[in-house]
């Protein structure tokens, strides 16, 4: 660890400073499923902690791990791209309910405009669904200083906590002072039935427990100096959420700003700052989950319910531009006479993905059931073989679906990683209820969209060190299906032989696409050496 | 103070993170207060992206303000022309002749578009147009070109030589910092030609 930048200011990456907000609040534990724009939280602890790191094969099961740990009385940090939350809900809803012993915090990173998601929902309704409190914070410094509150707060309440983040503090890079590392907490795993079993005769009282915290929440919240009002008399004014604050500050000292970075808070919080105000904006990034609050208290509430700013997209620091006079001034429009092409992503040169859409669009699919990674680029020109994309591990069970209707050649195409992480039930669902379909596994050793990491196929854990190592052959095997294949892509003619044999077989039948993408032998060797110069830098002179 | 915008764009893969992170870096160890913000993930996999670095005495937005950029670095044609629109009005273009043709283009509904820097010249932009892919191919690395770029940026931006050469060392993989040290130093010698 580079205890040596203590109280050193550098610039950091968002997702890094709340790694290290994670490893100076003396986690014990992190973990994670790879997802844009969080990823980058658990590749820099995995650089720069000693202890255990894990790459988990997907966010329910990454949750239930952190909460393991805190059961055991340790600090455990869990991070997830939004739409990772839905899939590790099961977990926190109820552990909600009982309550946590070691620290627990669950940094979510939200993807407005959609960048790398398929959607862009708003996290602070799941904080506000499970009744944990939210931090939010507006930049790298923010995001290391609230990661470290946030295991106090989950601490002090017995709760998890949840991190709310998004793009533009993940992947933005800002300055932050480096601060001590908390000695990690002892071992205390003790029996708690009461309060670690969620059964009937428990849960009304966990649940009551839980409503009764809130009050301790919104006390917290308001000593914590989280949520800040400047005001001064102004006019007009700006309740700006997270990554807000920063885009309200450049208007300019004329606005008021009520800085929000903590949930759930006292509503009269909102109602002293509107009061008086002759206009005031919201600036959240999502839903307009703090306009419905401030539109009870002000009929001059001005953003995403009154239409003046869009629900959809990111914010950006333009959005209140047009509405602010002299803003423009001086601006021309320099858009080009002629439309220019767009420019969508596309399979990288050499992509083994690429190969095997050109067999399998040879062998006309009747209907493609796609998944979440690279491949879903298989949807776009010039391939045009992906129908559908919903969320992780749900195209073998839409396949089965239309193949339960009567259909014939339906096709699955998911990733090794996707379907390790929730294509296993979809599969053994098919198997089980008699479905006829070809499940194409595009095992490219690795979880490449999000930037090659490791995965229980390749027996690599997120330190580059040798972990347990599954075969996707037994697994699919163990799973009853009818027949398993594996090709190599780039022998296109002998791949398009055997995925038109089995489109028009009976059953469930496998069909493993075996290539690693083409930046992953490079990406893992390196990650190798960096694992042993990071954590064992005594090793570095071998 | 005022804050100098650059943005930097291109096509996914061409290295716009490194350069953006190389000025960040730049601009933190000259003692500015700086933000940068760029895209991962899906976007990265040859599509259009953006980095945008803002460094002055404070910075709030890590987004630069459409119509205040006042660098506009491109490290492709078309994404050069697409993203003129957040450069002001009297800004600066810096544009790599590089064309990539995007595969799903219908040339019928939008042609790749020609003249680039004609048009943005006509547009009223400072344009410094560069072949850095050739001589990045001279120098016996084509990618090197985003580097080469920096070094005509590195002209019209106050930071030292030295602190510019110190950040690439850090930056870079250590058995490529030779060689693009040169490949900045390419840069300069050109824009040291045409300023």
């Amino acid at each position: 660890m580079k205890l040596n930048q203590v109280n050193q200011e550098i610039i950091m990456l968002g997702d890094d400073a709340i790694g290290r907000g994670a490893i100076e609040a003396g986690i014990s534990l992190a973990t994670s499923y790879p997802g844009t724009p969080a990823t980058q939280i658990l590749e820099y602890i995995a650089h720069n902690f000693d202890g255990e790191v894990e790459w988990a094969v997907n966010e329910k099961v990454s949750l239930e791990t952190a909460i393991g740990a805190s059961y055991a009385g340790k600090r455990a940090l869990c991070s997830m791209k939004h739409v990772g939350l839905n899939v590790a809900s099961d977990a926190l809803m109820t552990a909600a309910y009982l309550g946590i012993k070691g620290g627990l915090v669950l940094a979510v990173s939200d993807d407005p405009s959609a960048y790398s998601s398929q959607n862009e929902q708003d996290s602070r309704f799941y904080a506000k669904f499970a009744k944990i409190p939210c931090l939010e914070p507006c930049d790298s410094q923010e995001a290391k200083d609230m990661t470290i509150m946030a295991f106090e707060l989950s601490e002090k309440m017995g709760l998890p906590v949840m991190l709310r983040t998004v793009t533009r503090i993940c992947h933005a890079y800002s300055p932050v002072r480096l601060g001590t590392v908390r000695e990690q907490n002892p071992l205390l795993l003790r029996k708690d039935p009461a309060n670690m079993i969620a059964v009937p005769s428990n849960v009304l009282r966990c649940h009551r427990n839980l409503i009764e915290k809130q009050e301790g929440l919104r006390i917290w919240g308001e000593k914590s100096g989280l949520n800040r009002t400047f005001k001064n008399g102004r006019k007009k004014g700006i309740i700006a959420c997270g990554i807000g604050y920063v885009y309200a500050k450049e208007y300019g000292p004329e606005y008021a700003i009520l800085k929000i970075s903590y949930y759930p808070f006292a509503e009269t919080l909102i109602k002293d700052f509107v009061e008086g105000l002759e206009e005031i904006w919201v600036l959240e990034e999502g839903e307009p989950f703090m306009e419905e609050i401030a539109r009870r208290y002000s009929t001059k509430v001005k953003g995403k319910i009154s239409g003046e700013i869009s629900i959809t997209g990111e914010l950006g620091p333009d959005v209140l531009s047009e509405y602010i006079p002299d803003w423009n001034t001086g601006q021309r429009s320099y858009m080009p006479s002629k439309p220019l092409p767009a420019r969508p992503p596309v399979l990288c040169p050499g992509c083994p993905h690429s190969k095997l859409y050109t067999a399998l669009k040879a062998v006309k699919p009747t209907f493609t059931a796609g998944d979440i990674g690279c491949y879903t680029l298989g949807a776009n020109p010039p391939y045009q073989i992906v129908d559908t994309c919903l969320c992780m591990g749900a195209g073998i069970s839409k396949a089965a679906g239309i193949s339960k209707q009567g259909v014939k050649r339906v096709a699955a195409v998911i990733g090794d990683s996707t379907f390790i992480h929730s294509g296993i039930p979809a599969l053994i669902n098919a198997v089980y209820n008699k479905a006829n379909i070809l499940v194409l596994i595009l095992d490219n050793s690795a979880v490449a969209m999000t930037g090659n990491q490791p995965t229980p196929l390749t027996g690599i854990t997120a330190k580059g060190e040798e972990g347990g190592k599954i075969s996707l052959e037994e697994l699919c095997r163990s799973c009853g299906v009818n027949s398993i294949e594996v090709v190599d892509p780039f022998e296109v003619e002998k791949t398009k032989a055997i995925l038109k044999e089995k489109l028009d077989a009976q059953g469930v039948n496998v069909v493993i696409s075996r290539r690693p993408c083409v930046f992953v032998t490079r990406r893992l060797a390196k990650m190798r050496r960096k694992a042993i110069t990071h954590i064992h830098p005594e090793k570095r002179a071998q | 103070m005022e804050i100098t915008n650059v943005l930097f764009s291109g096509v996914g893969g061409q290295g716009i993170i490194l350069a953006s992170k190389i000025l960040t870096k730049c601009a933190f160890d000259s003692g500015y207060m700086v933000k940068e913000s760029e895209l991962h993930g899906m976007a990265q996999r040859g599509g259009s992206v953006t980095s945008h670095v803002r460094f002055g005495e404070e910075v709030y937005s890590p987004l630069i303000h459409k119509g205040k950029a006042d660098f506009l670095v491109a490290l492709e044609e078309l994404e050069g022309l697409r993203y003129a629109f957040y450069l002001k009005p009297d800004g600066k273009v810096i544009l790599n002749q590089k064309r990539v043709v995007p595969s799903s283009i219908n040339p019928a509904v939008a042609p790749y578009p020609e003249d680039v820097k004609h048009q943005l010249e006509h547009m009223g932009f400072h344009v410094d147009s560069v072949n850095a892919f050739e001589i990045a191919n001279n120098l016996g690395n084509p990618k090197l070109d985003n580097i080469i770029v920096m070094g005509i940026l590195s002209r019209y931006l106050p930071f030292t030589i030295s602190t510019w050469e110190t950040v690439i060392k850090e930056s870079v993989p250590v058995k490529t910092i030779e060689i693009n040290l040169v490949a900045f130093g390419k840069g300069r010698e050109i824009a040291e030609g045409k300023t």
